[in-house]
């Protein structure tokens, strides 16, 4: 059988036409349809995330707050640690004043016999007699060699250089006070009438590094100790004197004529060692105002306190302990 | 109509292609990306969340090791004030414990402390106190000046200076000195003691505190004590020893 299409073609055309545009209108329908549902869904999936960030959020709030509490706390032992730690620190300060002290002392030679120690969280000062200047030298190359020393300067006195026609030996006799067991110095340059060039003793100041050699000495064993000719008594060492200095001892005092003073820098890292710990919190001094009970008369009478109230007295009875 | 003759297939196809590209890069570009972008955020920002979380158990360590180190240091601090004479926080009051802190308290209870370690002290005096109410600071300082005590040795001296730890008060030495000779030393030392008050662990002195550790911090000029300012007609001096 023969099909004969008597469609004109222009027809033809136009139906084709209207399936491909029915085609291409339902391909973008679809093409708009899929792209809602992903929209739907990717916007799900915001709002889903952003309850999920809400919930870790609220959770982390609670992290912050234990932060919060744990800083809290921090503080408030921090505040107690301070003044347990200030307690403490006392403990140590003055634990640290007795090792410097030892430390200075373990320094300074046995042929000198210490008059006085002064320390400060600065220096400390050093005075004392030796015998000789050979001895004063030693006793420098001894204290040098301290660790805890960045300078050391030092003062001699009592002994006099130069040269005086008539007159041999290295200067004038000492004509200045004997020196008695138990006093503090004693033999100073100023209270001798020495002659001569450099009569009023030699006085030197230098720095550590004065070109005085290696040091030498070595340290002495005990050191708040004495020449050996002097009563040992007269040391800091710590034997108790004879009942009485007889004239051999008092003779042994007069070599003791060479005043040493030295002057000890110390090294920053123990300065502070001996600066005193302060309160955590700033203290305030109670006291009656001056001239009010307060001064020096009633410190003498132990506060001198006296209350009157009503007409009574309670001035405490037997003036206290 | 004459318009539509002129279509042909191929035109069609070209315009629904365009449509569909173009609706699919409008999609894209207005709605996918920004939305997608925000996802990532938000996933970051829970994963931020997360690992803060994450550190809770770690927290609660640190918080149970926090409570543990401040009842420690609460308890050895209340041990220290317990030591502490008693001072009453009410101004009235607080004069009459001053006075009998001043004079049969503190005084007295050195003289004793020095005495039963073998030494002969000299110089002990404590400052008269105040007779009117005043408010009661955390800390007390009461500058002695200088004592001294004999030693009979060098060792003595440092003896002496390591059981200062045992004294019945809170007390700090200054610069000692040492003159004199064996058996003879002469030791002398300025002492400064301290006084506990109940206020000194207070709140208000915690606050004190932290304001007082701000302004260091910020590098402020902090003052020269934490306690409160007393009345006006008080002499109370902060920080400077007293005139004579």
């Amino acid at each position: 059988m023969i099909k004969i299409n008597l469609l004109p073609a222009h027809i033809l055309e136009r139906r084709r036409l209207r399936s491909v545009i029915i085609i291409a209108a339902a391909v973008v329908i679809l093409e708009v349809a899929v792209l809602g549902v992903a929209m739907t869904r990717v916007k799900g999936q915001l709002t889903d995330a952003n309850t999920e960030l809400a919930y870790w959020k609220q959770q982390a709030g609670k992290v912050a707050q234990f932060d919060s509490v744990i800083q809290s706390t921090n503080g408030q032992a921090g505040f107690y640690g301070r003044w347990v730690a200030w307690d403490t620190m006392i403990g140590r300060y003055h634990e640290a004043w007795a090792e410097n002290l030892q430390e200075f002392a373990r320094w300074i030679y046995a042929r000198v016999q210490v008059d006085s120690l002064l320390p400060t969280p600065q220096q400390v000062q050093i005075q004392g007699r030796t015998d000789t200047l050979s001895s004063f030298r030693k006793a420098y190359l001894n204290i040098i060699r301290c660790p805890r020393y960045a300078n050391v300067a030092f003062n001699i006195t009592g002994i006099t250089s130069g040269y005086v026609q008539g007159q041999t030996g290295a200067g004038p006799a000492l004509r200045g006070p004997r020196p008695v067991a138990g006093s503090f110095g004693g033999l100073g340059g100023s209270a001798r009438t020495g002659g001569g060039f450099g009569g009023g003793g030699l006085q030197l100041r230098l720095g550590s590094r004065a070109g005085m050699g290696r040091p030498t000495a070595a340290p002495a064993q005990s050191p708040f100790g004495m020449p050996r000719q002097a009563p040992r008594a007269m040391a800091f060492r710590g034997q108790r004197a004879p009942a009485g200095a007889g004239p051999q001892q008092l003779a042994a005092l007069d070599r003791l004529r060479v005043g040493v003073t030295f002057s000890c820098l110390l090294k920053p890292q123990y300065t502070f060692q001996l600066i005193p710990p302060q309160p955590p919190v700033g203290g305030v001094p109670v006291t009656a105002a001056a001239g009010r009970g307060g001064g020096a008369a009633a410190r003498a009478r132990g506060g001198g306190l006296q209350i009157r109230m009503g007409g009574r007295s309670n001035t405490p009875r037997g003036g206290g302990p | 109509m004459a318009f539509l003759s002129r279509i042909t297939r191929l035109h069609i196809i070209a315009g629904a292609g365009v449509v569909f590209v173009a609706l699919l890069v409008a999609f894209s570009l207005s709605f996918l990306q920004p939305t997608l972008r925000q996802i990532k955020d938000v996933k970051a920002q829970q994963a931020t969340q997360e690992k803060t979380w994450s550190q809770l158990p770690a927290k609660v360590a640190a918080l149970s090791q926090a409570k543990q180190n401040l009842a420690m240091a609460e308890a050895q601090a209340n041990a220290m004030l317990a030591r502490q004479p008693k001072i009453s926080t009410q101004p009235f009051d607080a004069m009459f414990d001053l006075h009998r802190e001043y004079t049969y308290g503190t005084g007295p209870a050195l003289l004793r402390f020095f005495l039963s370690k073998g030494y002969l002290p000299r110089g002990i005096a404590l400052p008269a106190t105040p007779f009117a109410p005043q408010a009661v600071p955390p800390l007390l300082v009461i500058p002695m000046g200088g004592f001294g005590i004999q030693a009979r040795s060098f060792p003595a001296v440092l003896n002496f200076l390591r059981q200062l730890k045992d004294m019945p008060r809170i007390g700090v030495i200054g610069g000692v000195t040492i003159r004199g000779t064996s058996p003879n030393l002469d030791v002398t030392m300025p002492l400064t003691v301290y006084i506990m008050t109940s206020n000194a662990l207070a709140p208000q002195a915690q606050v004190a505190l932290a304001a007082l550790a701000q302004a260091k911090a910020g590098g402020g000029a902090a003052g020269g004590a934490g306690g409160p300012r007393p009345p006006g007609r008080l002499r109370i001096r902060m920080g400077g020893s007293r005139s004579r």
